[in-house]
């Protein structure tokens, strides 16, 4: 056990666990790279349940995150371990700072003999003081340590990476992820939570006058059990979190539903647009007994040799319809009635005139809809993190080590900070300066 | 106003390759006068730089982060403001003999690329992309610094040894800590805008590469075997990933991450 503790205790297993975590990533990342028919889904998807599924069935691709996993867990408790074995020592030096004089041994050659002047040893304590230092005296041995708390806050940065870690451990098992629900202007889909609806309200597209995409967002509401609970927009950056989940805006866009068509039936008889929904067999003409179908549709027409309409492309550029007009079950009149060029219409007949009038085109936007139960608790951790690694760069801790002769009114000073590693740099301090103080 | 933008980011060129080749001058011979001079020049660049980022700036209403020129630029102007950072804290001129050349490649990079003024997408138009990217930026500079002291520390040995060991640590300190500004805001980000803080995409496999890295280099400075010559290799194998995440990711390998 203790030969385990000391292990995971090394700081050299850090070093050399960080040194392979690079390899593998880097090796990783290429892979990824590569073979993106492999990877491609991975973001759509947990990753515990991504890697039982097409991680086990990729080995040969997807080796390297296992290996890559387990050593960032062995990091973590190696992290763990180097701060609760350490943690102690610090309490303890804080609360008994004179242990810090067993630290340097005095006139190693390190220090430098001042002479403390009239005012004797409260010139130097009277020094220390006022510049910030807290100091602690023991016979003829003064220690005095500035930002004392230092020390503590890497092992504050450890907590929060550690916090971090088991945050994202919890959403790979408790979180979900679903992407693509796609929603039609003044529709309602179930969302894949499974406990409410979303209704999508309206969809907001603003473009500047170059062109670009200004802005856009979805006004959605959320319902359950017939009640509205809450109403919003979703935009770029600004997702809605409803029932312990987030609705996350993806896409948005306008798609073909359907064809207006203008139905003159004469003086007196039907005239009117008649919607035909996309995909319906037939529609009713109201109220005539009539009918409609269409038995064709082209998105963009060419005309061939023959004068007879084919398809050159899926975009909704110069669009046509073969219309069939039934009476009861019996088929009157057939032909191709165009939305942009109507002369070139060939649905003829005496008791009905067909015009293709407009597109149905309605607006939709595509949501993803997460849930990621520990996200505060990652960006809680997330923020100590930062806040601590900044914070730091401020702050020295400085100390000073001095072993007083009251005799001669003389003292050997050493002073040092841990700013990086311990004696590499000088602090602030200087004996002569607390002379001249 | 575009045209002051242009003025001021030619000058700027102009300013750096003068600097490049006076601190590079200053190699074989030490001249007090000529370091000078290279300094002059260091400091002409970062003002003309900052000028030309300000108009760019003031023109789109956005911070110039939108394509690859303006990247470049924000990337070679922090390559000046380090240097004049490290000049100032640490008195360290002789990081320059890397950091200007550095700038020079990079605003010649910059030149080559179009640099019509583009507005932002919706999602990078929030001041989350903005930290995230500027804290990178600064902190890939300080990574430079780094870098640089590392290499005059290698070549250089002897000369204010301690003086230079300090700089490798606290120039990468400072970067490490920039560029953790930049993963936490980055994180929070793509939290809002794309429902996870972490993707499996090439650039963040990368961007935690870096980080991860000079969390260990920070750690290694406590073992003994690795003080000095080996501090010194770690930082200059750190920046060589981070050269590659930031060049080498965006223009070899397709990522979201373009930049």
């Amino acid at each position: 056990m203790k030969a385990l503790w000391d292990f995971l205790n090394s700081l050299k297993l850090t070093v050399y666990l960080i040194l392979a975590i690079t390899a593998v990533t880097m090796y990783g990342s290429f892979v990824l790279y590569l073979h993106p028919e492999v990877f491609g889904e991975m973001d759509s998807n947990l990753l515990f349940p991504w890697l039982a599924t097409v991680g086990v069935k990729n080995l040969g691709y997807t080796w390297w995150l296992f290996p890559l996993i387990a050593m960032v867990v062995l990091l973590g408790f190696n992290t763990l371990v180097c701060t609760v074995s350490r943690l102690p020592l610090l309490v303890k030096k804080y609360n008994e700072p004179l242990l810090n004089l067993r630290d340097i041994e005095m006139g190693g050659g390190e220090g430098e003999e001042v002479a403390l002047g009239d005012g004797g040893t409260a010139t130097l304590t009277g020094y220390l003081e006022k510049n910030r230092y807290k100091v602690f005296r023991d016979g003829d041995n003064i220690f005095a340590e500035k930002n004392r708390w230092l020390p503590f806050m890497p092992h504050v940065v450890h907590a929060g990476i550690m916090i971090f870690m088991i945050a994202h451990l919890i959403n790979g098992v408790f979180g979900y992820r679903n992407t693509g629900l796609y929603i039609f202007e003044g529709q309602t889909a179930k969302s894949p939570a499974g406990n409410y609806d979303i209704r999508l309200d309206k969809v907001k597209v603003d473009y500047r006058e170059d062109g670009s995409l200004k802005d856009y967002g979805s006004l959605i509401t959320a319902v359950k059990g017939g009640k509205e609970i809450k109403t919003g927009w979703v935009t770029a950056n600004t997702p809605m979190f409803v029932e312990g989940g987030a609705v996350y805006q993806r896409q948005f866009g306008q798609e073909f539903a359907g064809i207006y068509l203008y139905v003159d039936m004469g003086q007196g008889g039907f005239r009117n647009y008649v919607l035909v929904p996309k995909g319906a067999d037939y529609v009713e003409v109201p109220g005539t007994g009539y009918r409609l179908s269409i038995d064709r549709f082209l998105a963009d027409f060419a005309l061939d040799e023959n004068g007879q309409p084919y398809s050159r492309g899926d975009e909704m550029v110069n669009p046509t319809v073969m219309v069939t007009f039934y009476e009861g079950a019996r088929p009157m009149a057939s032909g191709w009635v165009f939305l942009r060029e109507p002369m070139r219409d060939t649905f003829r007949d005496s008791a009905v005139s067909i015009k293709f009038a407009d597109l149905d085109m309605r607006a939709y936007s595509s949501f993803d809809v997460n849930r990621d139960p520990s996200a505060l608790i990652a960006l809680i951790a997330s923020l100590i993190v930062m806040f601590v690694t900044v914070v730091t760069l401020y702050f020295r801790r400085e100390r000073v080590w001095a072993r007083l002769d009251e005799a001669t009114g003389r003292a050997q000073v050493v002073c040092t900070d841990d700013e990086m590693y311990e004696g590499m740099v000088g602090c602030n301090f200087h004996p002569t300066t607390a002379e001249n103080n | 106003m575009q045209g002051l933008d242009t003025v001021s980011f030619n000058a700027a060129f102009a300013f750096a390759a003068g600097a490049a080749v006076l601190f590079l001058l200053c190699l074989p011979v030490k001249n007090r006068a000529l370091m000078l001079a290279a300094e002059g020049f260091t400091l002409l660049y970062l003002i003309a730089m900052t000028v030309s980022l300000g108009v760019r700036t003031y023109i789109s209403g956005h911070a110039p982060m939108a394509n690859r020129y303006e990247s470049l630029a924000c990337f070679a102007w922090s390559l000046g403001f380090v240097y004049w950072y490290v000049r100032l804290r640490y008195a360290e001129r002789r990081v320059g003999y890397f950091l200007m050349p550095l700038a020079v490649l990079v605003m010649y990079a910059a030149s080559i690329s179009p640099n019509e003024i583009t507005p932002m997408y919706p999602a990078l138009d929030t001041w989350m992309f903005e930290t995230h990217v500027g804290s990178a930026f600064v902190g890939y500079g300080f990574f430079g610094a780094s870098f640089a002291g590392a290499v005059l520390y290698l070549v250089d040995k002897g000369q204010a040894e301690r003086t230079l060991e300090k700089l490798i640590v606290r120039t990468g300190y400072y970067g490490f800590a920039l560029f953790t500004i930049s993963m936490v805001i980055g994180g929070i980000w793509a939290y809002l805008a794309w429902g996870t803080y972490w993707l499996w995409k090439v650039k963040e496999l990368w961007s935690f590469l870096i980080w991860i890295y000079y969390a260990g280099f920070l750690h290694a400075l406590y073992v003994k075997k690795l003080r000095g010559r080996g501090v010194a290799w770690l930082s200059i194998l750190g920046f060589a990933i981070t050269m590659f995440t930031y060049l080498g990711v965006g223009i070899l390998m397709k990522s979201t991450h373009q930049l």
